[in-house]
């Protein structure tokens, strides 16, 4: 885990030190230097990549700003003169001339993610159909390294250039400050995909010591560690042992390897996007939550609205709904009125945009087969949804009193399962890999081969065992308050200093101890920083 | 930031200390552990200051095969062994710079086996372990650590300045009387020797130290930390020295060869035990006096010590201080290791 290595440590307390030891008007160059330093250390000469998708939004911005003030000068220089006509002939002509910035930023920057992300997935299909054409023509696979947090950056700097374009936020007119804003160091590697509009301005301000941040934020990386080294990191023992030997085992222990698989990859990805709010928390910097409890949700859109909040957010904001309000969709939508009646006019569009949108998801993830899989079954799931409420709607079900009480529980349930179904895509070495161990799981659900101890053998002893499973009733009974609107930190830091500090002794020597990290292990990764 | 809360963040970090520091105690390994023969080095450190004349060097074989009490037997020799498991000439040179924080002594012995063993950082952390954690925190300690590090390519910095870090793992083995056994330095009446007490007869293979010209190949790692030691010691007017014992696998004259050409080049003095027509002078019989095949036992460390006593008091200025005032300790300490050795005899 990069955040509990020595170097990372060392150049934090650096960081920190120098933070808020400089003019308060000079922190955000700390920040800049830090954050290019970081991501030196990290991803080397990838750092191009950065500089060049830093470079052409920075510039797309600007000049998309001076064409809305070019246009706007003129209808106000010769407002009295102009006709209608010579008015929308000027906001055309701008908003082509806006247009084709955008293009070429995005471009530009969805083409490097493209050719590095996605050149060696796309290359054999292009083969394989160009060997339809001509069977000389073939071409070679590329042999690049994925600059790390691409993902990330990406597509926080192409939100930037859609809000300027859209002129929901003025360009940013200061390349330094803006370049701090694509790389800041703690979220680059694994997100938050966060909003110019929430974040820069926090990045560019001043920010004096203050106890509490430092408090708050720090109890806040104790917690990311938590949830990564003691939970994450030890189940994962399990879940390579049950994924790795699936037809040892009972499809219901091989589910059970999903539900700790979901565990994982949730303590893992949360965990360190709370090590990284913490930091920035400790700076004065709010990084938005990324993670809202998703696995209390009470149906896969509600799902959706707390898991990786900052990708579903920006897929929704600049594909989902331009898709939807799409001229093709809306047409689409009138034909299907037409023919299948008012409401399929209205949900159509909507179908198709959620299908492409969580497609795109998937992809985003990684070029493999298995994650377009993950992102096509959740628009499914979501198309169904879709399609239920619609129906239920209809036909005017409804619950109340206790029912409603069961249905909401069993909604819960019912939809944790269908996530962890989901997560067998995630999990899985490939997309058939997947379909294979979902086959496994209910076809043999029950009748698997139980010999040798197997069922009872998933690669954690009674011990670790033990703290798995306090560590996770920790984390649900944090959860469950923080469900009910409990500020936990807050509520801590009101208790009688004694009791406070042995918490947060405790809490810390927890950890120490029963952490899964150190030379007798293999170090994890955070599995997002992969994407 | 008020002063209130200046203590609160200072007061934290200290109960913080209290704890981590309580708690790295108790996941330590202790000398019965895991780590048999953890150096007790508090015994070193509370020493009277520039008391010890003569310092020695070296890994395993060096533990059991020099007993500083029969040198004081013997010559009034004060002496202290400090080596440790497999100790390689870079941990010995930081050994050396920390020992000199502590005592000015007249000669330092350096084993001849280092000049030729492959050390290799990776794969021997339990050695530095050994080495590291048993020292205090001293400048010597910091930059033997970084150089460990940087020779490792899975080790780390913090796992050594803070060991809780590294034997954490420790908890499934701890019981509750593990709790309160926390002391890590457990008074060393044989001054770093190992005692052994156990006999495994061998004999002489056929082959052994057989007389050759040839010359063995110097490890390229070690010899500029040999170098390092004997600039420090000629800097300071520090005798230097190398020793051998009889290792019965590793032992070659090809060694003997190349360590004397070693010491002739330093002008140093080149003590070799592993050649077999010393055995004799010093009573040393591999039937007896070994406990493994490349280590001597406490019987054999005492004869050879006795040796190595006459000759270190021949060769050097080195002062009797058995009639000194406050030496009474290495009298009642002897006389524990002779009990030993004779109880089982």
């Amino acid at each position: 885990m990069i955040f509990t290595t020595d170097p990372f440590i060392a150049f934090m307390l650096i960081v920190f030190l120098a933070y808020f030891i400089v003019r308060k008007k000079d922190q955000w160059k700390v920040l800049l230097i830090a954050s290019y330093l970081f991501y030196w250390w990290l991803a080397k000469s990838a750092v191009i990549f950065l500089v060049i998708s830093t470079l052409s939004t920075y510039l797309a911005g600007i000049l998309m700003e001076k064409v809305n003030l070019q246009q706007a000068a003129r209808l106000e220089k010769e407002k009295t003169s102009l006709t209608d006509k010579a008015i929308n002939a000027i906001k055309k002509s701008s908003s082509i001339q806006k247009s084709l910035i955008i293009v070429a930023a995005l471009l530009i920057n969805f083409g490097i993610l493209g050719v590095l992300k996605y050149g060696n997935f796309a290359i054999p299909i292009l083969n394989n159909f160009l060997s339809h054409l001509s069977p000389n023509i073939k071409i070679s696979g590329l042999n690049l390294l994925l600059p790390l947090g691409i993902s990330f950056y990406t597509f926080q700097s192409c939100g930037y250039v859609i809000d300027v374009y859209r002129a929901k936020i003025p360009a940013d007119r200061h390349l330094a400050k803006y370049a701090l804003f694509v790389s800041f160091f703690p979220q680059i590697v694994q997100g938050p995909i966060s909003r110019h509009s929430d974040l820069a301005h926090q990045l560019y301000s001043s920010h004096p010591f203050d106890y509490n941040r430092l408090k708050f934020g720090l109890q806040l990386v104790l917690w990311g560690v938590f949830k990564k080294l003691v939970i994450a990191d030890r189940v994962v023992m399990a879940v390579d042992q049950i994924f790795g030997n699936y037809p040892e085992y009972s499809g219901a222990v091989v589910f059970l390897g999903a539900i700790l698989y979901s565990i994982q990859i949730y303590c893992d990805f949360s965990g360190g996007i709370d090590v990284i709010r913490g930091i920035a928390q400790v700076m004065g910097i709010d990084v938005m939550e990324n993670f809202r409890r998703p696995y209390f949700a009470r149906s896969i859109e509600d799902f959706w609205r707390r898991w990786h909040i900052s990708l579903s957010a920006w897929m929704r904001d600049y594909v989902f709904y331009p898709l939807s309000f799409s001229r093709v969709l809306i047409r689409l939508g009138k034909k299907a009125r037409n023919i299948l009646g008012k409401n399929s006019g209205h949900v159509l569009p909507s179908l198709v945009a959620t299908t492409v949108t969580f497609v795109l998801v998937g992809i985003w993830h990684g070029p493999l087969w298995k994650f377009v899989a993950f992102g096509f079954y959740h628009s499914l799931l979501l198309n169904i949804g879709m399609i239920a409420g619609m129906v239920k709607q209809r036909i005017k079900i409804s619950a109340s009193g206790q029912f409603q009480k069961i249905t909401r529980w069993l909604g819960g349930v019912g939809t944790y399962a269908l996530v962890c179904i989901g997560w067998y895509f995630m999990r899985a070495d490939g997309f058939k890999a997947a379909l294979r161990i979902l086959q496994h799981t209910f076809s043999q659900f029950l009748t698997g081969s139980l010999n040798s101890g197997a069922a009872l053998n998933i690669g954690l002893d009674d011990q670790e065992i033990a703290v798995l499973v306090f560590s996770v009733l920790v984390l649900l009974l944090v959860e469950i308050n923080q469900e009910r609107g409990i500020q936990v930190r807050h509520k801590i830091s009101q208790m009688p200093i004694a009791l406070r500090w042995g918490l947060y002794l405790a809490a810390i020597m927890f950890v120490v101890i029963f952490g899964v990290y150190g030379i007798t292990f293999t170090e994890k990764g955070f599995i997002y920083m992969g994407f | 930031m008020n002063t209130k809360k200046v203590f609160h963040i200072l007061g934290f970090i200290f109960c913080l200390c209290l704890v981590f520091g309580y708690l790295t105690r108790v996941f330590l390994p202790k000398s019965k552990g895991e780590l048999d023969y953890l150096p007790k080095t508090k015994t070193f450190y509370d020493q009277p200051k520039n008391t010890i004349d003569v310092l020695f060097f070296g890994d395993s074989t060096f533990r059991n095969g020099i007993s500083p009490l029969i040198l004081w037997q013997t010559a009034g020799i004060t002496s202290y062994v400090r080596a440790t498991s497999r100790q390689d000439p870079m941990v010995a040179y930081y050994y050396l710079l920390e020992s000199l924080e502590y005592q000015t002594p007249k000669v330092v012995v350096l084993e001849g086996q280092t000049l030729f063993l492959d050390y290799s950082i990776d794969g021997r952390e339990i050695f530095y372990r050994e080495a590291i954690d048993t020292i205090r925190l001293s400048a010597a300690k910091v930059q033997l650590i970084f150089q460990v590090i940087k020779g490792s390519s899975n080790q780390t910095a913090s796992s050594y300045l803070f060991p809780l870090l590294r034997f954490h793992t420790r908890w499934k083995e701890l019981a509750f009387r593990d709790l309160l056994d926390i002391d890590l330095h457990p008074y060393d009446y044989y001054r770093g020797h190992g005692v052994v007490l156990k006999r495994v007869p061998y004999d002489l293979p056929d082959s052994y130290m057989a007389a050759n010209t040839e010359m063995a190949a110097y490890n390229e790692y070690s010899i500029p930390y040999h170098e390092r030691i004997i600039q420090v010691c000629k800097q300071k007017q520090i005798e230097v020295m190398y020793l051998d014992f009889p290792l019965l696998e590793l032992s070659s004259y090809a060694k003997h060869n190349a360590g004397k050409k070693m010491a002739e080049k330093h002008g140093l003095l080149f003590l070799d035990y592993s050649v077999p027509e010393v055995f004799s002078r010093v009573g040393f019989d591999p039937s007896i006096d070994m406990w493994d095949i490349n280590h001597i036992n406490s019987y054999g460390a005492a004869k050879f010590s006795r040796d190595l006593a006459n000759l270190l008091d021949a060769q050097f200025d080195l002062p009797d201080r058995r009639n000194e005032v406050g030496m009474q300790q290495w009298d009642s300490d002897l006389k524990i290791f002779l009990e030993q050795l004779s109880q089982d005899e």
